[in-house]
């Protein structure tokens, strides 16, 4: 039984405890060193393994057609955000609980619902900041070399958002699903490796021509296939795909879609946790 | 204690198991390729044909009309293009099955029978067509050229009239011929003359040499007999009815019709430093991005974004692995090359030159030098009297102004653009990389300034505060 949850509160309370965590945890964030640094090194990465590689193409073949070159830039900065704001807050979780923090804060005016909104709500404050910045890379990268920040950027942003939310969502749920902090993060990292090298088996099979497979391997790639269907409905990067291909077809229903679908998601994984944390209790 | 023994023991347990999983992919791997070298192995012996009833399906491809067949055997719908003439003929034929390229083939030693009737067609258990026996041929243009089909009396009708130009140019061939020994016997008579009196021949008396007559630059196939198939996107179900109203065991087979999902004019670019290496532009909304100055010969083509298992499944209906495991991938397919049309090319929105689709030939440069060079094709010209053009395409220059954004896009004889014709040309600036670079690590130098003056600030502070103990409180 968790402390002080026998006392009925309103959601006025509870949005006033989310808000602090949030504000207080963000502006930590935002102080300290890792998520600047952490932006610096994606737009390295990017500079050359993205718009580098894109302006050697152009420079060698002498015509290249591209849809967006800063697509996958823009991807690439968002996922590696994502993936640190989610790693935060797993560790802020795990420091609250084995600090006795969390505990405390209990006592106050803070239940499971506005402790997961507030640390929900905080990375997510975060990766807006995060997305904002990559959207000014984009600009400038764009100023520089010529290469064009097409409408779809826009879009593309509000769809990593929510993809984005997914991600830190199913964080905060391994991280209080998971006693230790290494269990969390191993079981985070280990199912994002699952749900993206399925989907890159997939791809990679599917670039051999099928006719000079061996029935073996064709079954491999139905079964690829079959898993990533299955993996559609699961994987946070599978939700980031359909939404990216619906983009980039003009389908402008899949998009949206492919938004309120991230937004469920949050929502269950969200909800999940705050069932969690409320069934499991506070202590380390 | 315990509890470190215990996770030993789970680590050990967990080791065992990513152990005995791996042997498991080596195991079905080495089958795999046991598998693989068994099928080889196989393929010395000489494959049984057997009779089965097979489709034999003139399908529309996207740019052209195939002929491909569909065994029995082969599970799986057929697959066919929507909105579209596709003819299907039913035979009683011999297939075998050809382990080296994975793929059932017609025995075409043994007599193939075609089966009379009707197609029904069957949506949801009602037929919704009953289609007869019609004729049907193939008008076909020069090789790599999109043939066309031509059904009922206009295909009987352009054999005829296919015929009747074929047996004009063998005539005009004849008559070229007797023409010629005409004129080469004059000149042999001008020859003897001029050499026996010494006297040069006067040039205007000399004959006119006859001119070779034109070949077709087409044919047409015989007319045959089969079911012309023209549906809207949906599943179906096919079977064959006799004359006596049954249906043909064997003839029933799944039918699929899709239709692309986007269409849309695909660019070939052929750069002219390197014509060889071609760049196909088909998505309308993609921009085409150059370096500097340079000559681009342009092919304009419709294409037509498909579904890759359908479209495999359609042109290769006798491969029983053709497009499994590729529901999920899209695929542009280039079209037929689009006639009639002009070129814009536009300078910051103002249309600045207007361009036609001519012929190019490529001239390799004489002697043991690497090179070519690529010019308007002229048949008057000697190099090139008797020959086709290398291609035909728009040729433009960019020469790049700093700041000016360049677009393509077609219009035809209206005036009027062509939909999904439009694209934008970009120059991009290579010196712009190295500056992206810099400005990347903005994001921490910024970070790393501000905490080094809220550091200092503080330093400030503390200092004030011990400088002046009233603030303090001492």
């Amino acid at each position: 039984m968790i402390p002080g949850e026998e006392r009925h509160r309103g959601w006025r309370t509870r949005a006033r405890a989310a808000r602090v965590i949030a504000l207080r945890d963000l502006s930590a964030t935002l102080r300290g060193q890792g998520i600047w640094a952490v932006l610096s090194v994606s737009f390295i990465l990017v500079s050359y393994l993205s718009v580098g590689r894109s302006l050697w193409a152009i420079g060698t073949t002498g015509i290249v057609p591209m849809q967006n070159p800063f697509e996958y830039p823009l991807l690439l900065i968002t996922t590696i955000a994502s993936g640190y704001l989610t790693f935060c807050c797993m560790v802020g979780i795990a420091r609250d609980r084995d600090e006795g923090t969390l505990e405390i804060l209990f006592y106050g005016p803070v239940d499971a619902a506005s402790y997961v909104a507030g640390k929900y709500i905080q990375a997510m404050l975060a990766f807006l900041v995060a997305a904002a910045c990559a959207a000014g890379y984009c600009l400038v990268a764009s100023l520089l070399t010529n290469l064009t920040v097409s409408s779809h950027v826009l879009q593309l942003i509000v769809l990593s958002f929510f993809t984005g939310s997914v991600v830190i969502a199913f964080g905060i749920l391994l991280s209080i699903i998971s006693r230790r902090l290494a269990g969390s993060i191993a079981l985070f990292i280990g199912l994002m490796l699952i749900f993206v090298l399925i989907d890159a088996a997939h791809r990679v099979v599917l670039l051999l021509p099928v006719e000079q497979m061996s029935s073996g391997l064709v079954q491999v790639r139905v079964l690829l296939e079959t898993l990533n269907d299955f993996m559609d409905w699961v994987s946070p990067p599978a939700y980031l795909r359909r939404g990216h291909e619906a983009l980039q077809t003009g389908h402008a229903s899949q998009y949206v879609i492919s938004v309120l679908s991230c937004v469920v998601y949050t929502l269950m994984l969200l909800v999940g946790a705050g069932i969690t944390l409320r069934h499991k209790g506070v202590g380390a | 204690m315990t509890k470190g023994r215990e996770s030993k023991d789970h680590g050990r347990r967990f080791m065992r198991n990513v152990r005995r999983l791996a042997y498991l992919c080596a195991c079905l791997m080495m089958v795999d390729v046991l598998g693989a070298v068994l099928a080889q192995v196989a393929c010395a012996s000489t494959p049984e044909s057997e009779r089965q009833l097979v489709y034999v399906v003139d399908a529309w491809d996207g740019r052209t009309y195939r002929t491909v067949f569909a065994p029995e055997t082969v599970e799986g719908p057929l697959y066919l293009w929507a909105r579209v003439d596709n003819i299907l003929r039913l035979y009683d034929a011999s297939v075998y099955y050809w382990p080296i390229t994975q793929e059932y083939r017609l025995d075409k030693t043994s007599p193939m029978a075609e089966l009379q009737g009707s197609l029904e067609v069957v949506k949801e258990g009602r037929a919704v067509a009953s289609l007869p026996l019609r004729d049907f041929a193939f008008r076909v243009p020069f090789p790599g050229e999109t043939s066309s089909l031509l059904v009922g009396s206009d295909a009987t009708e352009a054999f005829l009239e296919y015929e009747q130009v074929e047996r004009g140019y063998y005539d005009a061939v004849r008559e070229y011929r007797q023409a010629m020994a005409t004129w080469q016997n004059d000149m042999y008579a001008i020859l003897r003359s001029v050499s026996q009196t010494g006297n040069p021949a006067d040039p205007a008396s000399l004959p006119v040499p006859p001119q070779p007559p034109v070949a077709p630059q087409y044919y047409v196939t015989a007319p045959e007999a089969g079911f012309c198939v023209n549906l809207p996107p949906g599943a179906y179900e096919l079977r064959v009815v006799d004359r006596s109203g049954e249906v043909i065991a064997g003839s029933r087979r799944r039918l699929e019709v899709f239709e692309p999902r986007r269409e849309g004019v695909g660019y070939t670019i052929m750069p002219e430093s390197k014509w060889t290496v071609e760049t196909n532009t088909h998505d309308p909304g993609e921009v085409l991005y150059v370096e500097r100055e340079a000559v681009f010969y342009i092919r304009a083509t419709s294409s037509t974004e498909v579904n890759e298992l359908q479209y495999r499944r359609m042109v290769s209906p006798q491969k029983p692995l053709a497009g499994h495991g590729a529901g999920s991938i899209w695929t542009w397919v280039q079209g037929p090359d689009l006639l009639g049309l002009r070129m814009e090319l536009l300078e910051d929105g103002v249309v600045v030159e207007t361009l036609d689709a001519r012929p190019y030939s490529v001239q390799q440069n004489p002697g043991p030098t690497l090179g070519y060079e690529i010019i308007e094709f002229d048949p008057t010209r000697p190099s090139m009297s008797g020959k086709r053009p290398t291609f035909s395409a728009f040729r433009i220059e960019i020469d790049p102004t700093p700041g000016a954004r360049y677009a393509i896009r077609l219009v035809g004889g209206d005036g009027r653009e062509l939909p999904n014709s439009y694209r934008e040309i970009r120059v991009v600036r290579q010196e712009g990389r190295d500056l992206l670079v810099a400005v990347s690590v903005l994001p921490s130098l910024a970070a790393v300034g501000v905490a080094a003056l809220r550091a200092s600030r503080r330093r400030w502070h503390r200092k004030s505060r011990s400088a002046d103990p009233v603030k303090d409180g001492g």
